[in-house]
């Protein structure tokens, strides 16, 4: 049973068919990637598939359950973890609190549990404290705990993000371009980070533009182009593909 | 010097504000006392909807309002005890919070600013109009003071007591609030919510609970009034009320504890010592916000921040909460 799966997922704005009936499987410790030309649908997949927008027709099934009609934050809990493209950091709050949002569906505590400072709480505080520190040094945000996440340079805010991605203990963790704007020092260390999310047994999906990367890590690629499958393989089986070539560098005449 | 500030700064304020009534016995400034702590508890109470959870309120006198007539009227026409009273009216005025709350859950910015002034208009006419019931305009008389034991709380000064004891809970309540699970969720709603709810925040509950939780922080503060004050009567509720809040978070600093207390403070006597300026008193009032907003938008709270980590010498630059979009503030 495939980790991930759409069926003939689709969504319309106005007369824009953003996503048209897209099948795709993604099994357990994969690292799939999903490329196609700008305005290709791929950041409109991904919202689909977190539940950010509703699907016109189609199913999303995580795990043989069927989450079309889940709400974003519960299938966050369900083990769905997502970074963005366009950074949506908590700007105003520290690189812990920021990364401690991310536990919050794995923590229990609640209102009362706070304003009585229960032992319960305080030791789920200061675990939950140690776990976000083991991730911070994971993405090697070390040392920047303190600071405010708007004070982060572009490339940490973008490993912050993904921090914070992991800390809501995904199963599958969605990355929305997450090379874009790095440079090539950041680029290596995200190539590697990525492998490692892996390793520590979370199946990656990946919105990339960069082919390097795309073809050095993946597993399996997915080519999207006017919100349709052009294209499923593996990275030599999608380089060669007919209307892959086409998509991107236009018909030979 | 420092390790003897960071470990007796907060034993030092609470004996001095607890000392007050020892220090003077003049009742004007006791009442001015009981006052500044009302307001500082209405602050914190509009703080933790807007500086914590980002969502505009306006409209936060009808919450106040519905504290005082919830435990004047049990006191008054029910002859419930007091106490009864305090506990009703932050219970009361919670259920009016979550009633507020759900309809303008998609509401935001200008657009919530908006529903809550009307909502706080709404409220000062039923305070007005439901003369069965509050007596309208002329006020409900009579409202008793608050006793322990045999001890009654009638004077400025043993009330001034009950006043200080709600405003350090009040201060306890926001900060154990701030930095927990639940804190950090409001704070996510106000920094981004689309990315909140990416993260596994049901943020209908939350700002739900914002409003909640706000609003019975302001109908307690409520009931302080009216057991102070000894009357309640609309005009004390007019949305004029609800901009001077705001303007206490404002001066004191959006999404800041300490200057919530300070803020208010200083905009409750300020326009007691402006008195000498006659009919000009308003306009220096106004002109004294207008500035604050200007030269220092992180109003008083930032200025305590930066002391304090002076005399603690904390190397760590604590967070400096900014609330709202500055421009709506």
């Amino acid at each position: 049973m495939a980790l991930l799966e759409t069926k003939g997922l689709s969504i319309s704005f106005g007369g824009v068919r953003a996503v048209q009936g897209v099948d795709l499987e993604v099994e357990k410790g994969e690292i799939f990637a999903i490329i196609g030309p700008n305005g290709a649908g791929k950041t409109t997949f991904f919202n689909l598939v977190t539940g950010y927008y509703k699907a016109d027709s189609g199913r999303v099934i995580f795990k043989g359950d069927d989450i079309t009609h889940v709400k974003p934050y519960h299938r966050t809990k369900k083990g769905i973890g997502r970074s963005f493209q366009v950074l949506m950091l908590f700007r105003d709050m520290t690189v812990l609190d920021n990364a401690m949002v991310g536990l919050h569906c794995r923590l229990k505590s609640n209102l009362a549990g706070a304003l009585l400072r229960t032992p319960a709480t305080v030791r789920e505080e200061a675990e939950g404290r140690e776990k976000v520190r083991e991730l911070l040094h994971f993405v090697g945000l070390d040392g920047k705990e303190h600071e405010m996440a708007k004070n982060l340079s572009y490339g940490q805010q973008k490993r912050l993000d993904i921090a914070r991605a992991l800390a809501t203990d995904p199963e599958i963790l969605l990355l929305d371009e997450p090379a874009a704007g790095l440079n090539t020092q950041d680029l290596a260390s995200l190539t590697d980070m990525i492998q490692r999310i892996r390793e520590r047994g979370i199946t990656v999906l990946l919105i990339e533009h960069k082919m390097d990367l795309v073809m050095s890590i993946s597993d399996r690629i997915m080519v999207l182009n006017f919100g349709k499958k052009i294209a499923e393989g593996t990275p030599d089986e999608v380089r060669q593909n007919e209307a892959v070539i086409e998509a991107y560098l236009g018909k030979e005449e | 010097m420092r390790t003897l500030y960071k470990k007796y700064r907060t034993v030092a304020l609470l004996l001095l504000a607890y000392a007050l009534p020892v220090l003077t016995r003049d009742p004007y400034v006791l009442h001015l006392a009981n006052m500044a702590c009302i307001f500082a508890i209405l602050t914190l109470s509009l703080n933790i909807l807007t500086g914590f959870t980002g969502q505009f309120s306006v409209g936060h006198a009808a919450f106040y309002g519905i504290g005082a007539y919830t435990s004047s009227l049990l006191a008054v026409k029910a002859g419930a005890p007091v106490w009864l009273g305090f506990l009703a009216a932050p219970v009361v005025a919670a259920i009016f919070g979550i009633l507020l709350g759900l309809p303008t859950l998609r509401l935001r910015g200008f657009y919530l600013g908006v529903v809550t002034l009307g909502f706080g208009e709404i409220m000062y006419q039923v305070f007005v109009n439901w003369i069965s019931l509050t007596n309208g305009p002329k006020g409900l008389t009579g409202v008793p003071a608050p006793r322990i034991g045999s001890i009654v709380l009638d004077t400025y000064g043993s009330y001034y007591f009950l006043s200080i004891t709600l405003l350090v809970l009040t201060i306890v309540i926001a900060y154990r609030l701030l930095y927990s699970r639940v804190g950090r969720a409001l704070m996510a709603i106000r920094e981004n919510e689309t990315a909140a709810e990416a993260t596994g925040i049901n943020s209908t509950y939350y700002k739900v609970m914002a409003f909640c939780i706000s609003a019975s922080l302001a109908g307690m503060a409520g009931a302080l009034y009216a057991h102070e004050i000894m009357f309640v009567s609309p005009e004390s509720f007019v949305n004029a009320e609800s901009v001077s809040i705001l303007s206490m978070m404002v001066v004191g600093g959006i999404g800041s504890i300490p200057g919530s207390v300070v803020g208010a403070i200083t905009l409750t006597l300020v326009p007691e010592y402006l008195r000498s300026f006659g009919d000009l008193r308003l306009v220096v009032y106004g002109l004294a916000i207008v500035l604050m907003v200007i030269y220092s938008p992180q109003g008083i709270g930032g200025w305590i921040t930066r002391v304090d980590q002076y005399l603690s010498g904390t190397a760590i630059r604590k967070p400096v909460r900014g609330g709202v979009e500055r421009g709506a503030a």
